[in-house]
């Protein structure tokens, strides 16, 4: 009896210890990310956009769109990719093998009409059928392939790409007018930057004009108040932290901007993950580490991609899910980067942490839960202490989300309504008290099922989807 | 004098705008960006319209073209553009747009090439 | 993007949040790190529990409050502050008309930032006089100073401010700027320095600035982007920095290709010769930015002819699809002969801009290239040869029809 007791005395000591270096952590990352807002607001003028449109100093862009049975959708987004505003961009659609009426109604939409191409396949994918190009907008191409999964779709769309960069998209993405401009911008003042990630926003609630959000209003569902208080956490301080300390391990599938030559010489999107975009950037990282090519992968909070988030709990928890698969496929495959000197700050902070705090948490978070409760049925403690700290990590949640919502708050495009930013405070608070528990018995679970890779393969295809 | 519609988005050219414009009689109602400008059209009534190219919800050359489908050569448009931008130059013409102004640009020369388009 | 104001106070606000978290918390991990495996009574425990609680209570509140204050502030402050712009920029444009008289100094913050505004906007004797303007009410001087101490994001606001402002007498303070220990200091000071030079109308006071930023940007080690940026925005003063980047030793390789590739970019025919000399560089880049700006200029010297076709045969992809863009200014047979041969190559890339570079060679290149589509012992050959052909049938029809 001693033993246990010792036993779940050291463990209880152990989460709470964990759970402390993991909030410093997050304070010193947060910290980090907002002054990196705060520098980098500076670095990109409105005079130094101007100057790039009216003179001819920018790099050619391709926008990669793979989409899957979207016939609902496809006509609206791809309407929306090809009025950016960019002096010289291409957007290459592929539609992996849908079944739906995606390709007519993007054939009707866009006056498309087939043009035999022969273009250069660098990256192995399941075979192209027709190509098509929009006699409207002379920069569409839309492509139909056989069926591969959004990697697949996605490496095809960069074997027809020509220009330097791409920016891989989801199919339901709504990018900021100017977020092309903003981020291809970073590879111009820097020759060694080969990746851009920008901040993804939930466009739930908000008022649309011209297909892109104008008016930002609170969503009806506190599901979508949370994750809107989420996302500006993970990137305001998330991303813009770990990018400041040079360890960025994401760029997120919604919106990044890659070196076409740099992706290529990876040998583009790999079709085994359900976290390709993770993927593909730890990949850029091992790979070039390893033939000692300097390089650098940046997260900007300027250039801004609009996304709608789950508005309902079983979607929601269906997405985490396939997040932390991916997430554990990923580390999984790249476990020789882990406390690796040669692969400096990636190897030795982001690998760690990751993999500490981010795929254990939940497994280390349910057990100390568990732990807990049965020290409180055997009496070895004290239920005042349990409620405290139970206190104690809400309050430390709350508050980095409350400093989120603020940096939120500093965007010239904010959530304007006094009750609107009230509401997030809720919602910060809110997650804490429910979400959170839920979303980590999710994850929980997911750790459990990757094991197994049952419901794997099936939900790969679906990747890419819009799940609201 | 006339009814001027500008559409331009950066606010500091819109100021200059209106005022050189205003202080020359003219009537100016300004917008900034394309969708307002759609909205303007199609309320009021206008004899010149001023536009930018660079608009950030879209090519105002978009904007040239539907004007000239609906009001033929009726409304004159004069486009606004970048120092270094021909081929937009170029383009803007061939679409049918009356006259341009490249920006930076000076007063007098914008109200001299207004006038021009106004009179005929 | 971003509103200007609050960012720093926020930034301290959090320090101070983060900071009365810190002790209390750093205290109890202390205390439980030092009872593992000791006899343990909760009283102690509980009463640091609750004093962490509290201290994270009150870092919460604080926040919270600011970031409340701060939307409810911001939004007013803004509109007035965007209204008092405004009608700065009105108030100058009537200075600038000869209406009113020139406001006496000091002038607030939004009066020039309205005048900056101006200076971007007017071209001509008022833009001029707009210079002038910020030179006598001292705010030029006053940009100068922030622009070369204190903290970074100041830095940077009055780098850009001086970008706008383009007034000469700040180029010294800018083309030293270019050589700062910060990366995005220099980045953001060659970007004003190259637009301020432009605006150096007397030529022998712009050829002494063209050079200083030459051997700034020669030393600033700046992303080949940027360069090629600076020459863009230096207007007339391109040619002198091309001119003296070309000729200085020991110039940085990507700084060495931006100028060349200005070189194209610009057309500055009168630099043919001396891009022929980077022909044989020994840095791969720089020889293809040689190739590219040769191709670019559309001429092509006799005693350069062997460099360009020792090119073809390069192990590098890149070098091989501009010495083949290249080509084509060979004498018309050897050209057809060469480009023939790299129809075949082994790059995809290097295929397309042979089937290019034909094409470009009017009738004889269609011609040849009908060939190769024909009977190009290369499958590959045929099939690009081929789709080049079938690219330029609409052109072809057009120009026949009319």
């Amino acid at each position: 009896m001693r033993a246990v007791e010792s036993a779940l005395a050291g463990y209880q000591v152990f989460v709470i210890v964990y759970l402390a270096v993991l909030n410093l952590l997050y304070a010193v990352f947060a910290y980090a990310g907002l002054r990196a807002v705060i520098v980098g607001s500076r670095q990109t003028s409105d005079v130094e956009l101007r100057d790039l449109l009216e003179h001819d100093v920018y790099k050619p862009v391709s926008i990669l769109v793979p989409a899957y049975n979207e016939e609902h959708s496809i006509v609206a987004s791809v309407g929306s990719f090809v009025r950016l505003q960019y002096p010289r961009f291409e957007v290459i659609v592929v539609s992996d093998g849908s079944t739906d009426r995606t390709m007519d109604r993007l054939i009707d939409a866009f006056a498309l009409v087939e043009e035999p191409r022969v273009w250069a396949r660098r990256l192995p994918t399941k075979p192209v059928g027709r190509v098509m190009r929009s006699l409207r907008y002379p920069g569409l191409v839309v492509a139909e392939k056989e069926n591969g999964g959004k990697s697949d779709a996605l490496n095809a769309a960069i074997n027809l790409a020509r220009y330097p960069l791409i920016a891989p998209v989801d199919s339901d993405s709504v990018l900021d007018a100017q977020a092309i401009l903003r981020a291809s911008r970073l590879f111009v003042k820097d020759d060694a930057v080969v990746a851009v990630g920008g901040t993804v926003r939930a466009l739930n609630g908000a008022e649309f004009r011209g297909g892109r959000p104008v008016d930002l209003r609170m969503p009806n569902t506190w599901v979508e108040r949370m994750q809107i208080v989420e996302y500006a956490r993970a990137f305001f301080l998330g991303r813009a932290g770990w990018s400041r300390l040079g360890a960025l391990l994401i760029i997120s599938g919604a919106f990044g901007l890659f070196r076409r030559e740099a992706v290529l010489t990876v040998g583009g999107f790999w079709t085994e993950t359900v976290g390709e975009d993770m993927e593909l950037v730890m990949r850029l990282h091992a790979e070039n580490a390893r033939a000692g090519r300097p390089h650098r992968i940046v997260f900007s909070p300027d250039p801004i991609c609009w996304t709608e988030v789950p508005a309902d709990v079983g979607t929601l928890r269906r997405q985490r899910n396939r997040w932390h698969r991916g997430l554990l496929t990923n580390l999984w495959r790249h476990r020789r980067m882990m406390l690796n000197p040669r692969h400096g700050r990636i190897g030795m902070l982001a690998m760690p942490y990751f993999v500490l705090f981010e795929a254990l948490g939940p497994l280390i978070e349910v057990f100390g839960f568990l732990m807990f409760t049965l020290a409180l049925v055997i009496g070895t403690l004290n239920p005042h202490t349990l409620w405290l700290f139970l206190i104690l990590a809400v309050l430390h949640g709350v508050l980095l989300s409350q400093v989120a919502i603020g940096v939120e708050a500093m965007l010239l495009q904010r959530y304007g309504r006094l009750t609107d930013r009230l509401i997030l405070f809720g919602a910060a608070f809110a997650e804490f008290l429910g979400l959170h528990q839920l979303l980590t018995m999710e994850r929980f679970l997911a750790t459990l099922q990757a094991g197994r890779k049952r419901g794997h393969w099936g939900e790969m295809r679906r990747a890419g989807i819009p799940s609201g | 004098m006339a009814a001027i519609l500008a559409i331009e988005d950066d606010w500091t050219v819109g100021v200059v705008l209106e005022h050189t414009l205003r202080s020359a009689g003219h009537d100016v109602d300004l917008v900034r960006g394309l969708i307002d400008g759609r909205e303007a059209l199609t309320t009021g009534q206008y004899d010149l319209v001023l536009l930018d190219i660079n608009l950030p919800d879209g090519n105002g050359l978009e904007l040239l073209r539907d004007v000239r489908h609906r009001f033929g050569r009726a409304l004159q448009v004069l486009v606004l553009t970048g120092m270094r931008q021909e081929e937009s130059v170029v383009e803007g013409l061939e679409l049918g747009a009356d006259d341009y102004v490249t920006k930076p640009f000076s007063p007098s020369e914008l109200l001299a090439r207004v006038s021009r388009c106004v009179r005929s | 993007m971003w509103r200007r104001s609050g960012d720093v106070a926020f930034a301290l606000v959090f320090a101070l949040a983060i900071a009365i978290e810190a002790v209390p918390l750093g205290y109890l991990t202390w205390t439980l790190l030092g009872r593992i495996g000791s006899e343990r009574t909760d009283g102690p425990l509980v009463t640091i529990l609750v004093g962490v609680v509290a201290s994270a209570t009150l870092a919460l509140v604080i926040v919270m409050a600011y970031v409340l204050g701060y939307q409810l502030v911001s939004a007013r402050l803004e509109a007035a502050l965007v209204e008092r712009r405004q009608t700065w920029v009105t108030r100058w444009l009537r200075v600038l008309d000869g209406s009113e008289p020139e406001p006496p100094a000091p002038l607030r913050r939004e009066a020039i930032e309205a005048l900056v505004g101006l200076r971007e906007v007017l071209r001509g004797s008022q833009s001029d006089r707009v210079a002038s303007l910020l030179e006598s009410y001292g705010a030029a001087a006053a940009f100068k100073r922030a622009a070369t101490a204190g903290r970074v994001p100041a830095r940077l606001e009055a780098i850009e401010a001086l970008a706008s402002a383009r007034v000469p007498s700040t180029l010294t303070a800018l083309v030293r700027a270019v050589n700062d220990s910060q990366p995005v200091v220099r980045v953001a000071a060659a970007r004003a320095a190259a637009r301020t030079l432009a605006t150096v109308e007397e030529p022998g006071a712009r050829e002494l600035g063209a050079s200083a930023l030459a051997r700034a940007l020669q030393r600033g080690h700046l992303p080949v982007g940027i360069v090629e940026e600076v020459l863009v925005l230096a207007e007339m003063a391109a040619a002198p920095i091309v001119s003296d980047l070309l000729l200085r030793d020991g110039v940085p390789s990507a700084t060495l290709r931006a100028a060349l590739d200005g070189v194209g970019r610009l057309q500055l025919l009168v630099f043919a010769e001396e891009v022929a000399r980077f022909l044989t560089h020994p840095d791969a880049e720089v020889r293809a930015a040689a190739l590219r700006a040769t191709g670019r200029l559309g001429f092509l010297a006799e005693t350069s002819r062997s460099a360009v076709i020792a090119a073809l045969e390069a192990e590098e992809d890149f070098i091989r699809i501009h010495a083949t863009s290249t080509a084509r200014l060979l004498p018309r047979d050897q050209a057809l002969v060469t480009l023939s041969e790299r129809l075949g190559d082994r790059s995809w890339w290097v295929r397309r801009a042979a089937a290019d570079a034909m094409a470009s060679l009017g009738a004889p290149g269609l011609a040849e290239l009908g060939r190769a589509a024909r009977s190009h012992q290369d499958r590959f050959a045929r099939d690009i040869a081929e789709q080049a052909l079938r690219e330029r049938v609409p052109a072809l029809v057009q120009a026949v029809a009319g």
